[in-house]
């Protein structure tokens, strides 16, 4: 190949990627990218886990409630207030129970949030959402946060719920 | 094997075409680069809302004023938090600096979001948010002056009365002229980028 056809294919690929991120990408998926700014609240904050419970609230509403079809209720989640791996590995990098038989989310995944959240604010939401609309599960500790994003610090993709059954069981 | 010199061509006007497409596109949609100020001539944006506690909100009630200012609903999913957290995350990067910037956060969802939800979705990202919101004619108003779009999606649940509204990502920055200054989101600039802009903004006396 001639030497100009070359460099225009380089450029036409560079071009063609830069396209590719500047377009507006779905939300999480331009974050996934981007560099992580966790600590938008106080940590001192004896309301923090309210406060940043506004993280979620926008899917699974402000009542826990969710959004049928769109997102399942906190209020009574058995994945919420089971055992602390699990609930804080859902935040951290997502939840896709979509491959599960009977799954009433075929089409919506949960995408992770441990780039925009300290592992404080993990803890305090999840404490938080744990504690409220009839959920009487134990507080989590920022530590048990920390020990699942250091145990898993290579892992992107949301969880499936057959691989938190076997890390939990 | 040759290349003909007219695929060399194609390719370079594939090229150029796409870097037009680009610009295009973020002039259009991502409001230019973070950190760019805006073209001087940009005239300061006018509007007129409510704010949550009832108070009458102009541009030019806020002059004077540093502000952030970001258009979303509060039963946005993922965007709204994730650009508001950042605004907060660089006011704590300001220090004490930051009493003299003005957050607010404009509701492009008027249908939905009473005042009670936007104090109460205000306060949790920081104490002095303001949250503004108005007719679905002032909000229009507001969002045409800043080049922000939003429109409504089509349902992805059953649910009634469900509905997600596409919208702009831009965080603004306006000056104490209430000029439109720098044009961020949290995808391009970090929390300690945009407190470094701010700083040279409200760092000095007003
Ligand atoms: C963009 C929307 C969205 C946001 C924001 C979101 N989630 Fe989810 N979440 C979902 C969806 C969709 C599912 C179901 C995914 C599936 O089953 O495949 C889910 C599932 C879950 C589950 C499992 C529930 C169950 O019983 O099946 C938990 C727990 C959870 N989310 C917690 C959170 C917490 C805590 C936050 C805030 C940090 C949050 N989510 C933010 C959309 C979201």
């Amino acid at each position: 190949m001639p030497r100009p056809a070359i460099i225009a294919i380089v450029l036409l690929s560079l071009v063609g990627g830069a396209v590719g991120a500047w377009l507006s990408l779905p939300p999480s998926a331009a974050n996934a990218g981007s560099a992580p700014f966790a600590g938008s609240w106080d940590p001192a904050d004896p309301r923090l886990g309210e406060k940043a419970y506004v993280m979620c609230q926008g899917c699974h509403g402000a009542d826990g409630r969710g959004v049928p079809g769109y997102a399942p209720a906190l209020a009574a989640s058995r994945w919420l207030t089971g055992p602390p791996e699990a609930a804080a590995l859902i935040v951290l990098h997502g939840f896709d129970s979509t491959s599960e038989p009977g799954s009433a989310y075929v089409s919506s995944r949960m995408l992770g949030h441990g780039r925009q959240l300290t592992d404080a604010e993990i803890a305090a939401l999840l404490t938080h959402a744990r504690a409220s609309w009839g959920n009487q599960a134990p507080a989590i500790a920022a530590g048990a946060v920390s020990a699942m994003r250091s145990r898993f610090s290579s892992r992107s993709a949301p969880w499936s719920p057959a691989e938190l059954r076997a890390i939990t069981r | 094997m040759k290349i003909p010199i007219i695929t060399t061509a194609v390719a370079a006007i594939l090229v150029i075409a796409a870097a037009w497409a680009v610009s295009e596109h973020r002039r259009t949609h991502h409001d230019g680069r973070s950190g760019i100020p805006a073209a001087e001539a940009d005239a300061p944006p006018e509007f007129a809302l409510t704010a949550s506690d009832g108070r009458s909100v102009t541009a030019a009630s806020l002059r004077g004023t540093v502000c952030l200012i970001y258009f979303g609903f509060t039963t946005c999913p993922d965007v709204c938090p994730t650009e508001l957290g950042w605004m907060m995350r660089t006011l704590r990067q300001l220090g004490p600096i930051a009493d003299a910037v003005q957050p607010i956060f404009i509701s492009v969802d008027p249908e939905r979001d009473t005042p009670a939800k936007l104090s109460a979705y205000a306060a949790a990202f920081h104490p002095r948010m303001l949250a503004l919101t108005g007719t679905p004619d002032q909000v229009k108003a507001a969002a045409d002056a800043f080049g922000v779009v939003y429109r409504k999606q089509t349902p992805v649940s059953q649910q009634p009365g469900f509905y997600l509204i596409d919208h702009t990502m831009t965080t603004f920055v306006l000056d104490r002229e209430g000029r439109i200054v720098h044009r961020l989101a949290s995808a391009d600039t970090t929390p300690e980028q945009a407190a470094a802009m701010l700083r040279a903004l409200a760092g000095g006396a007003p």
